[in-house]
């Protein structure tokens, strides 16, 4: 049994549709990659298997963590789930921690309300939490508050604080985005260390390929809240098939590439899901685009080596290939 | 910290100085004087009364006098009430007036402080927006207006309360009072503190809080409550000043002898003297309110605690 496992996942809202059919499983211990441009539905995904969405989002489909079908609990277990079971690394670590309230507290908190855990016990493995992401004078750092931190220091807190119950599976939303280039190769280090030693799955969501191919073993692209292509790192992102995830990589800068050539850019913006209800959501942009492309939906086919992707082209034009 | 006490203390005493060179000359600027009766008393009399109260001498000569008699702590005599000294008639007024504000202001906190939050947890609801019409009321009704209408319930309908009047140590007197000058406070809190905890509950910090598996109490209470506090804790200081022009009113609806009374009378009366006091009294209390309320902002907030 996976530990996570989505099927055919939907989010939607009273003015659109902002997800549209996500499946993956995620194994224990193991890493997938979400990728995928803003407003492409990743961290919507996120929230929805914390149970965090608004009230106005519905949300099918099958969530099944451990076994359990997420979407069946109460919210009284789904409440007691997020923290100790999923716990959640947010984009922006200057704005994700209480400004107001100090470090000690908001990290012995959680070991308080899940596990009742006296001051003194919580105190103690919060230290050793602060240690375990090499937080230098961990005792002095306790009384402090979140201002006292530098950016990395404080993501590096707010990982601490979301492993402190040692959950089955951490959910990381662009950890590392708002961070200086030299303190995020340090936080994914931190990461990729911490998923050995605590057997943590981790669910890293990004929209930079190099952290995905750094960090995940399998990936998934997705656009317009639908999924392009899914499968291995290195069968995804090194022979890609589809037209957005080639593109994607094309876009990549590199600091090899000839000088005065201009970055590479996939032409056209980004839509949402609730904007093409019929077709292929990428067809807008996508060059290799034919008459069928706008009219059909690309059904999901599975290539070799656990990959699949949703795409006419690279399934050779069923239906014909007109167009 | 006690030397950022102690200066804040101390450049508190210029405002207070002008404060009181000011309702000085705007005293005396009003026309009329304090022995001008309806029956006008003999020239003789008049000119000793005025000899008795350095009234015949210049201006600047009484505004030095009655400096001189601050320095003292003496708030000079009252010329309305013979034989009295201000600072008497303050002593035996205060404790009512300050029962009747604090209490008010205690009210209007916890009151005001649990229907602004209880508002902001579902906004647009039946619940939210009943609560945010009463409170608009609240504030638009004048407190002379609410007095005599909850007298009216309470007192002539009900008979549960009286209707005025203070015996020292009987509580019920206040109770009326206390209401009357909380409700527009009350008012005010709940709807600035819903206005605050609907701009925090939007904080990644709350979303952080949630994906904790915290309970929604403690993500409202502890997580949302201490940072949205902030604007209602500053508005604490014009509160203050609030409270203390309601109670002036107040004070007279329901025959309260507090302060407000004095300072009501004291101005018919051209009381010089009464009402300088009363202004410095309530000045003082406005400058210390500000103080303590810079003082807690610093134990709330984290950031401008070294500061």
């Amino acid at each position: 049994m996976a530990l996570l496992e989505v099927e055919d996942l939907s989010i939607d809202y009273p003015r659109g549709r902002v997800v549209d059919g996500l499946s993956f499983t995620l194994e224990a211990g193991g890493c997938l990659g979400l990728v995928g441009e803003s407003g492409s539905g990743k961290s919507q995904s996120a929230l929805a298997l914390l149970g965090l969405l608004p009230e106005q989002a519905r949300v099918q489909g099958s969530l099944r963590f451990q076994g359990q079908d997420l979407l069946a609990l109460p919210e009284a277990s789904r409440r007691r789930l997020r923290g100790s079971a999923i716990g959640m690394v947010f984009q922006d670590p200057m704005s994700s921690l209480n400004p107001y309230l100090r470090i000690g507290s908001q990290l012995t908190e959680m070991l308080v309300v899940h596990r009742g855990l006296g001051q003194g016990s919580a105190e103690a493995e919060a230290l050793r939490m602060l240690e375990a992401v090499r937080i230098g004078d961990a005792r002095r750092r306790l009384r402090q508050c979140p201002h006292e931190f530098s950016g990395g220091m404080r993501q590096r807190v707010m990982i601490a604080m979301m492993l402190l119950l040692k959950p089955a599976l951490l959910i990381a939303d662009e950890p590392t985005t708002a961070l200086d280039v030299t303190v995020q190769a340090e936080v994914l280090r931190l990461l990729a260390d911490l998923r050995r030693e605590f057997g943590l799955a981790l669910l890293m969501i990004s929209h930079d390929l190099g952290v995905i191919a750094e960090v995940a073993d399998q990936v998934l692209v997705l656009y317009g809240g639908r999924m392009m292509e899914r499968g291995p790192v290195p069968q995804v992102l090194g022979q890609a098939r589809h037209p957005y995830t080639r593109g994607l990589i094309a876009c990549r800068p590199r600091l090899d590439s000839p000088l005065g050539r201009p970055l590479s850019a996939i032409p056209g913006s980004v839509v949402s899901a609730r904007d093409a209800r019929t077709g292929c959501v990428f067809a807008p942009r996508c060059e290799l685009a034919r008459a069928l492309c706008q009219r059909q939906r690309p059904v999901w086919t599975s290539v070799d080596g656990g990959a699949g992707l949703a795409c006419h082209a690279a399934a050779g034009w069923p239906e014909n290939g007109d167009g | 910290m006690s030397r950022y006490a102690l200066l804040r203390l101390l450049t508190a005493l210029p405002t207070l100085l002008l404060l009181v060179t000011l309702s000085f000359f705007l005293m005396r600027l009003a026309p009329g004087g304090p022995f001008d009766g309806e029956r006008s008393l003999p020239p003789e009399i008049e000119a000793s009364l005025r000899a008795e109260y350095h009234l015949d001498e210049p201006l600047p000569q009484q505004y030095l006098r009655y400096l001189g008699g601050l320095l003292r702590g003496d708030l000079g005599p009252s010329f309305q009430y013979q034989g009295f000294r201000v600072r008497e008639l303050i002593a035996a007024g205060l404790p009512v007036s300050l029962s009747l504000g604090l209490l008010a202001m205690a009210l209007a906190l916890l009151l005001g402080g649990a229907t602004g939050v209880v508002a902001s947890l579902r906004p647009g609801s039946v619940l939210d927006r009943g609560l945010m019409s009463l409170a608009m009321l609240g504030i638009s009704v004048p407190s002379y207006v609410v007095g005599p209408l909850l007298v009216l319930l309470f007192a002539v309908l009900l008979r549960w309360l009286p209707a005025g009047g203070w015996e020292p140590g009987r509580w019920s007197d206040l109770l009326l009072p206390v209401l009357a000058l909380a409700l527009p406070q009350i008012a005010a809190i709940a709807r600035l503190l819903r206005g605050s905890m609907l701009e925090v509950l939007r904080q990644p910090y709350i979303r952080t809080a949630r994906a904790k598996g915290l309970p929604e109490s403690r993500v409202v209470l502890v997580h949302a409550l201490k940072p949205a506090l902030l604007p209602v804790l500053s508005y604490l200081g014009p509160a203050t000043a609030g409270l203390i022009t309601g109670s002036v009113v107040v004070e007279q609806v329901f025959g309260l002898p507090g302060i407000g009374r004095y300072f009501v009378q004291g101005a018919l009366n051209r009381d010089y003297t009464l009402v300088l006091g009363v202004v410095l009294v309530y000045g003082a209390m406005i400058v210390l309110f500000n103080f303590l309320v810079d003082l807690l902002y610093g134990l709330l907030d984290p950031r401008l605690r070294r500061a």
